[in-house]
């Protein structure tokens, strides 16, 4: 008997460490009691406070509670939480939440409430989290919601939320140029973790700036079903280069993603980063030759569009109710010029890349988005039209 | 290329993904004939995959992180048979307990040791097993290519179903194994030790898992992940099942899935299938296969029945 409690008191034990390794991480802690106390002594202030949006902004409630997943994916979440960093040092209450992968996705709304009844003003999630702020934006009309990296009907959204989007198409335009220019079988491949809109979007980008520069160019796309299975991504770029022949690899895949980076350095290829710069991270790590296929990396801007964000804001001119969009010219999207990318991309590349991210940004040219699609159909067949 | 060279590299590749069930399918049959059901292989597997590139990271020997895949696949056994088998907790909730522990626990050692809660990959220098050229083999059309150039763990793995083979059936340990799991009752009349058979299948298991989990992390790809063997354990548990915990029958079933795995992942370049739908054919045919299996046994079962009337 009395063993059998010990094992029960260490299989607890083993529980309890899993939790926490999940659940860890709130960065910026706040008593609520203080929280409650600021606001009573605001609240008679308010209704004046409407009457310029000056004063409003003077008056701002400047708490944030930033919801992820997990930190430490050196890319999506870890920009997002870059951008609340530098919102502290501007004064700003951000307090960041890490409510877990999809297996914990039945906790997610009790961990916000639980913020929100703490007092925080302000709600920003990506779009995992779509759902359950809007939920939440009706139940609590005196709170706000950024949710960034989704896109929805404009009548559709509450007066209380605004949307971020990113122009990833524009980003991933630019690199498909450089996969188009770089091949030299006149196959490439991208290969995404999981299809959902905003990896489509990658995708048609990706897909037509790779034609744009080389009509023959055939492009294999590629879905691994899963952002944290590296093996079987390795496994489908080995295919990839074995049934295809394809030369050049495009991950937007998450933590699968150093999966195609293996097999890109397996295969001697060319490998294209996301989201942050992947050379960069890879150059100075235990195992740098990784970085020496990544080639370039398109980015996205998470956090900077955050910034800018709660800049407009504090001055009053935030866009709720609307979808922003931000791309080339916002700098929330692009690729990585450096040392490296110079040295393995042509010059006629490199100029052709440089030309066309001009046309983006001076307007004369528009780059197709997954999001222009009448019907799924359509993109199909779009994707299959450069099938090999 | 060719078609034969085509043949030759989708076999090598079926091979690969075979390798992982192969092991884990041989681990839960050595659990199902000593009689249990050991669920928590994918659990251990993860622990294993961990401790491999961890250890060899630090010590900057890929053999001693090897071992240590393997202890801390045997330790992970270990604690599950220490609870089930002397602490008497039901076996199901154990392995349950220990699968989750390790999904948790592993991130939280990783972000203990390398502050990283994603991957090993930048923040651990990798080594990785040695793959082996076969001579001779190797030259031979379509053969050489599908056999030669796999990973030491991968001829490991087909060695071990021999291994396993040989160990139920030939010798006295191995007998006492299958007496437990037939009727631990009149095993135990005759002076087997029920609780040690237990023990050493579970640390058999972990052995099996730990090879299983380095092949992962330090052969397949070069480092760890969370959440890494993805389900690998519950279709090697299923693989057993399917082959009535045969080693023999173990290892085709698995090759039969890592087959379907590789069809998949071919078919996912450029077919005009949903992504989804092509994502479960494993799986799906992992039910498939349990229904027909089960189908042909039990109309199997009642022609024996109704010869004996």
């Amino acid at each position: 008997m009395k063993l059998k409690k010990l094992v029960s008191v260490a299989l607890a034990g083993a529980m309890a460490l899993s939790l926490t390794a999940c659940g860890g991480g709130e960065t910026a802690a706040t008593t609520a009691a203080a929280k409650e106390e600021a606001k009573a002594t605001e609240a008679p202030a308010a209704p004046a406070a409407t009457e310029a949006a000056k004063t409003e902004a003077a008056d701002l409630d400047k708490t944030i509670c930033h919801v992820v997943g997990n930190l430490g994916d050196k890319s999506f979440s870890d920009s997002a939480e870059s951008g609340m960093a530098v919102l502290r040092g501007e004064g700003w209450d951000a307090k960041t939440i890490e409510v877990g992968d999809a297996t914990k996705s039945d906790k997610w709304e009790d961990a916000i409430l639980d913020v929100l009844d703490e007092g925080y003003k302000y709600v920003v999630g990506g779009s995992t989290f779509t759902d359950i702020m809007l939920k939440l934006a009706g139940e609590y009309p005196d709170n706000k919601f950024v949710i960034y990296d989704d896109s929805l009907d404009e009548e559709l959204i509450p007066e209380n939320v605004a949307y971020i989007l990113y122009a990833q198409n524009e980003g991933s335009y630019m690199v498909g140029q450089m996969a188009a220019g770089l091949s030299e079988t006149g196959v490439i491949a991208v290969n995404v973790g999981m299809d959902n809109p905003v990896i489509e979007d990658f995708v048609t980008g990706f897909v037509q700036g790779a034609v744009d520069y080389d009509p023959e160019i055939k492009v294999i796309k590629g879905t691994v079903g899963s952002w944290t299975e590296p093996a079987k991504m390795k496994e489908l770029c080995l295919s990839q280069a074995r049934d295809k022949k394809a030369d050049v690899f495009y991950q937007v895949a998450g933590g699968s993603g150093a999966g195609l980076f293996e097999a890109c350095q397996e295969l001697g290829t060319w490998a294209i980063g996301v989201d942050s710069d992947q050379y960069a991270y890879y150059k100075d790590s235990e195992n740098p030759e990784i970085a020496d296929v990544i080639v370039t990396s398109m980015l996205k801007e998470v956090g900077n569009s955050l910034v800018a964000f709660f800049h407009s804001e504090e001055a009053g001119e935030a866009q709720w109710k609307k979808v922003t969009t931000l791309g080339l010219k916002e700098a929330a999207v692009g690729y990585v010029d450096n040392e490296f990318f110079q040295a393995n991309v042509p010059a006629e590349v490199r100029e052709k890349m440089a030309e066309t991210n001009a046309k983006i940004l001076s307007g004369e040219m528009t780059v197709k988005s997954y999001f222009d699609f009448a019907e799924e159909a359509e993109y199909q067949a779009f994707l299959g039209a450069v099938a090999p | 290329m060719s078609t034969m060279d085509w043949i030759g590299n989708f076999g090598f590749s079926v091979l690969r993904l075979s390798t992982p069930l192969i092991y884990a399918g041989l681990a839960a049959v050595i659990s199902a004939k000593a009689g249990m059901m050991n669920m928590a292989l994918e659990g251990m597997m993860l622990v294993a995959a961990l401790a491999g590139v961890v250890v060899s990271g630090m010590t900057g020997n890929l053999w001693i992180g090897l071992a240590a895949a393997v202890l801390f696949g045997v330790l992970t056994g270990g604690v599950i048979a220490f609870a089930s088998i002397s602490g008497k907790t039901d076996l199901y909730l154990t392995c349950i307990a220990t699968n989750l522990a390790a999904a948790g626990g592993t991130v939280f050692v990783m972000y203990l040791l390398t502050g990283e809660k994603a991957t090993t990959s930048a923040a651990i220098k990798a080594y990785t097993i040695p793959s082996i050229t076969i001579p001779v083999l190797d030259s031979i059309p379509v053969i050489g290519p599908m056999l030669s150039g796999h990973n030491l763990l991968t001829y490991v793995a087909f060695f071990s179903i021999w291994a396993v083979w040989f160990f139920l059936k030939r010798t006295r340990l191995g007998l006492r194994l299958r007496a437990v799991g037939e009727n631990p009752t009149a095993a135990s009349s005759v002076g087997i030790s029920v609780r040690n058979i237990g023990y050493i299948s579970f640390l058999i298991s972990g052995v099996l898992c730990g090879l299983a989990g380095a092949f992962m992390s330090m052969g397949w790809v070069s480092f760890f992940m969370k959440g890494m063997i993805n389900g690998r354990g519950y279709i090697g548990l299923s693989t057993s099942n399917i082959a009535s915990a045969n080693p023999a029958g173990a290892g085709i079933v698995a090759i039969f899935f890592g087959f379907t795995d590789a069809l998949a992942t071919s078919l996912k370049s450029g077919s005009k299938f949903p992504s989804e739908f092509i994502e479960m054919i494993p799986y799906a045919s992992t039910m498939l296969a349990v229904v027909v299996i089960g189908i042909i046994r039990t109309s199997h079962a009642r022609k024996v029945a109704k010869g004996g009337h």
